[in-house]
């Protein structure tokens, strides 16, 4: 298991290099760059041609890549030609809301749903199990950037629960938070609620209930710890996508996170920023695929078998 | 097996637990601000030192005092940061005078010779730097006068050095902080300094307790009264509105005009109004068909009714046909009116035009063709500029009722500029935001864009000439000049200027807006 995840982290190294590799050829298709899109009409075109020269745009492409990893293998991401400041910083000080953000939003999601799920496929074809896939798709089919401005007017401005925008205290995470989980809850919950009806009709669940174990007993130690591995699996697999951001969210409630910075920088080829968001999404995204491997190996002996018997 | 699952699960869930919370705190520790104004604004600044930035921001204002001013009405030079303004009667000569007992906030003294280095880094530093190309040599007189030689009269520099990127920055303590550091933390002469930078969140400003103002316009002139003030950047101008109905936000500076009819109708909010100082207007590419013949380009102008534009945009802009806006420097209305009289409205003659261009609708389908090609062209405008992108469908059935196919693109504005330089656009809507005049050389004079646009031999002369001409009325005549040549060439179309609003919350009061947007704190309270 371990050679196998070894294995796996070197040859996400190659998938993080090929990532910058094509990152850095498709920022440069896009046409002009930086300096003449940052530029107003007061620049003087020698001043433009200056600032290209120091920022060595005026080289050719696979020179500025070579220099931009020298630099990223030293650990320096290099600095934003917008805002002159090291991308390390910039990214360092979104980080944090980013993480809180994210991570919120994924217990949210499956502390809501993994219940809801289990409950809807017990309850089959019921009320109540018409009603939560009912309000699931709805939410599933809702525009995030509407639902987040009317968890705002609902819940902000009307009813002052929590601040509209930015963040004064821990209550400035929650309707971003609620705004970020409630789409995505519909997908984990129909997971979950398709898992566990294909796990209740397993002979085994037959077996427990006729060896007298209590409904609820089999629902949980055998039904849902089954039905979980793939929710399981899904966790980890979210992980990365909410860590690069969600930039209607952060717009709205004006949150200070990485996927606006993310935006704002290809929108004018700040193309340190954008490499040294997308590579850390990158490796992230390596860590967590392989992170969701080895847990599904852990929870389902016949795939840490395959594993296993691949590596021999 | 069971509890295999149920640790990973248990591990999982706490980390996205700890991770929520443990950032939820991590954010929320630090951010509780005092009682203070605070005002909203959508764009947040590129870095806090004025000197490094590529556009400056209303937060550059008010940590920035400019070395003179033009005053809230820009009719005339007077004192801000310096106490005294002589120009020389021939124009070669600045000579400012500076208090001396002028500080930065932390106690070091001002001095000519801090002046003229901070002035120097900004020529080294600045984007910009080539603002001080007039400048032939900065003389340290005595401690406390500095005088500003120049290579020649020049009108334009004069402006130039009474907006914020003339503030005097702390040249010796930008040099051992660092490049970065000092645009986090600069130390600046202004009303306010900076305190605190949330990265894409505000910045925090405290008042320097050492200003001494010297603007005539102000009553006090000494450190402001709010201690502490807040910019906001919040991009959403949804937002940004709730923020201010709900009396989180004290003051907008750009009200969006979709919800202007919610702030009008609020109370506890007054509706400042100002005309954007520049103009929008509508480039049309001469080096290709269809717009390489001047009648197809005359007949687009002839086209454009304003008066419809204004109606459908809400009345928020003020339709221009000259080359510059009514609220710039050397605007003439009698210009203004023989330009309109010559290229305002008249669908008769734009298809007479179009006609004579060889256009005609020969199938019936509402399109002019030529040689069997219709005459179909394209329109980009900003995503991100919203009454450009209001406006554009209006134009496009303006220009269907001569005759012409426009297919409306919207891209980032930036762009539209790329688009523009490339020349591969038939029609661009642009726009110019600079009180003086001078910002029209750097857009047309081909010593600045190699004529790549446009440019023509006459304009370039009296663009020129307008930069030595220190008399005002010379300098509107020869601007009336440029603005005919325009007039007939129609390179590109005038569209309008746009109204601005800011809005301020009745608790705040003593504001002044300036006629160009500027926002003067020195005799504002908050209750």
């Amino acid at each position: 298991m371990f050679e196998y995840a070894v294995r796996k982290l070197a040859f996400g190294v190659l998938v993080v290099f090929a990532v910058t590799v094509i990152l850095f050829a498709v920022m440069q298709l896009m046409p002009g760059d930086p300096i003449r899109l940052i530029a107003n009409p007061r620049m003087t075109p020698e001043k433009m041609e200056q600032l290209r020269h120091q920022w060595g745009l005026d080289q050719p492409v696979y020179v500025q890549y070579f220099f931009w990893l020298a630099r990223f293998l030293h650990g320096d991401f290099g600095t934003s030609i917008v805002t002159g400041q090291p991308v390390s910083f910039l990214i360092a000080t979104r980080l944090p809301y980013t993480l809180a953000l994210a991570g919120l939003a994924l217990l949210l999601e499956y502390a809501l749903a993994v219940p809801l799920g289990l409950i809807a496929a017990v309850k089959q074809n019921s009320a109540l199990d018409r009603g939560i896939v009912f309000v699931s798709t709805i939410l599933w089919s809702v525009p995030t950037f509407w639902l987040g401005i009317l968890l705002m007017l609902l819940l902000a401005v009307k009813i002052p629960v929590f601040p509209i925008s930015g963040y004064s205290g821990p209550l400035s995470i929650v309707l971003p938070a609620l705004t970020l989980t409630l789409p995505a809850l519909a997908g984990t919950l129909r997971l979950t609620r398709s898992e566990v009806l294909e796990a209740v009709r397993e002979p085994y669940v037959l077996t427990a209930y006729a060896k007298g174990l209590p409904s609820r007993a089999v629902l949980i130690r055998h039904v849902l710890r089954n039905a979980l591995i793939p929710v399981t699996m899904m966790f980890f697999l979210s992980l990365p996508w909410l860590l690069g951001g969600s930039v209607v969210v952060e717009s709205i409630f004006s949150w200070p996170g990485m996927g606006r910075l993310l935006w704002k920088s290809i929108g004018v080829q700040d193309l340190p920023v954008v490499q040294g968001i997308v590579v850390i999404i990158a490796v992230l995204t390596v860590i967590s695929n392989v992170a969701g491997d080895i847990v599904a190996g852990l929870l389902d002996p016949r795939i840490r078998l395959e594993i296993e018997g691949g590596e021999r | 097996m069971h509890s295999r699952l149920g640790k990973v699960l248990s591990l999982a869930l706490v980390a996205a637990l700890v991770a929520g919370v443990g950032g939820a705190a991590l954010v929320g520790c630090a951010k509780k601000q005092p009682t203070s104004l605070v005002i909203g604004t959508v764009e947040e600044i590129e870095s806090a030192d004025v000197q490094q930035v590529n556009w400056d921001n209303f937060v550059h204002m008010m940590i920035n005092d400019p070395l003179i001013t033009m005053g809230p009405k820009m009719d005339k030079v007077m004192p801000s940061a310096a106490s005294s303004v002589e120009i020389a009667p021939d124009g070669s000569s600045l000579t400012l005078k500076f208090p001396a007992e002028m500080k930065f906030a932390d106690g070091t003294p001002i001095t000519a010779d801090t002046v003229k280095a901070s002035i120097e880094r900004y020529i080294a530093t600045s984007p910009y730097g080539s603002d001080w190309d007039p400048m032939s040599e900065l003389v340290v007189v005595d401690p406390h006068t500095l005088q500003i030689k120049l290579k020649e009269p020049a009108a334009y520099f004069l402006y130039a050095i009474s907006t914020c990127y003339s503030g005097i920055v702390d040249a010796a303590k930008a040099q051992s902080m660092g490049k970065e550091a000092f645009g986090r933390a600069p130390v600046t002469y202004g009303p306010w300094v900076v305190k605190e930078w949330q990265q894409g969140s505000q910045i925090t400003l405290v008042r320097n307790d050492n200003f001494i103002d010297n603007k005539p316009f102000v009553k006090n002139k000494g450190p402001v009264a709010i201690e502490t003030a807040v910019v906001r950047f919040i991009p959403d101008t949804f937002t940004l509105v709730q923020e201010l109905l709900k009396g989180n936000v004290d003051i907008v500076v750009d009200v969006p005009t979709e919800q202007l009819a919610q702030v009008q109708a609020d109370p506890n909010i007054t509706l400042e109004t100002y005309i954007e100082p520049g103009t929008h207007y509508m480039y049309l590419n001469t080096h290709r068909p269809p717009f390489d013949d001047l009648r197809v380009r005359q007949a687009v102008a002839l086209a454009i009714n304003r008066d419809e534009l204004k109606s459908a945009l809400d009345n928020a802009i003020i339709p221009v046909y000259g080359t510059l806006g009514p609220a710039q420097i050397c605007f003439s209305q009698a210009t203004e009116d023989a330009i309109k009289a010559k290229l305002g409205f008249n669908q008769a003659k734009a298809k007479q035009l179009l006609a004579e261009a060889g256009y005609t609708d020969t199938n019936g389908d509402g399109i002019v063709e030529k040689n069997g090609k219709p005459l179909s062209v394209t329109l980009a405008v900003g995503s991100d500029r919203p009454m450009d992108k209001k406006a554009a469908p209006i134009i496009q059935q303006q220009l269907k009722a001569i005759g012409i196919d426009v297919a409306v693109n919207e891209y980032e504005y930036s762009y539209v500029r790329q688009l523009t330089r490339d020349l591969n656009f038939d029609m661009a809507i642009r726009n110019v935001k600079w009180p003086d005049p001078d910002i029209w050389y750097s857009i047309l004079d081909s010593s600045q864009t190699d004529g790549k646009i446009w440019s023509d031999p006459r304009t370039d002369k009296l663009l020129e000439e307008s930069r030595t001409a220190m008399d005002l009325s010379v300098r509107t005549e020869k601007f009336s000049q440029v603005a005919d040549i325009i007039a007939e060439e129609v390179p590109f179309v005038s569209l309008y200027s746009q109204t601005e609003y800011v809005a301020i919350r009745k608790n705040v009061t003593g504001v002044i807006l300036g006629v160009d947007g500027t926002l003067y704190f020195n005799d504002a309270t908050k209750k």
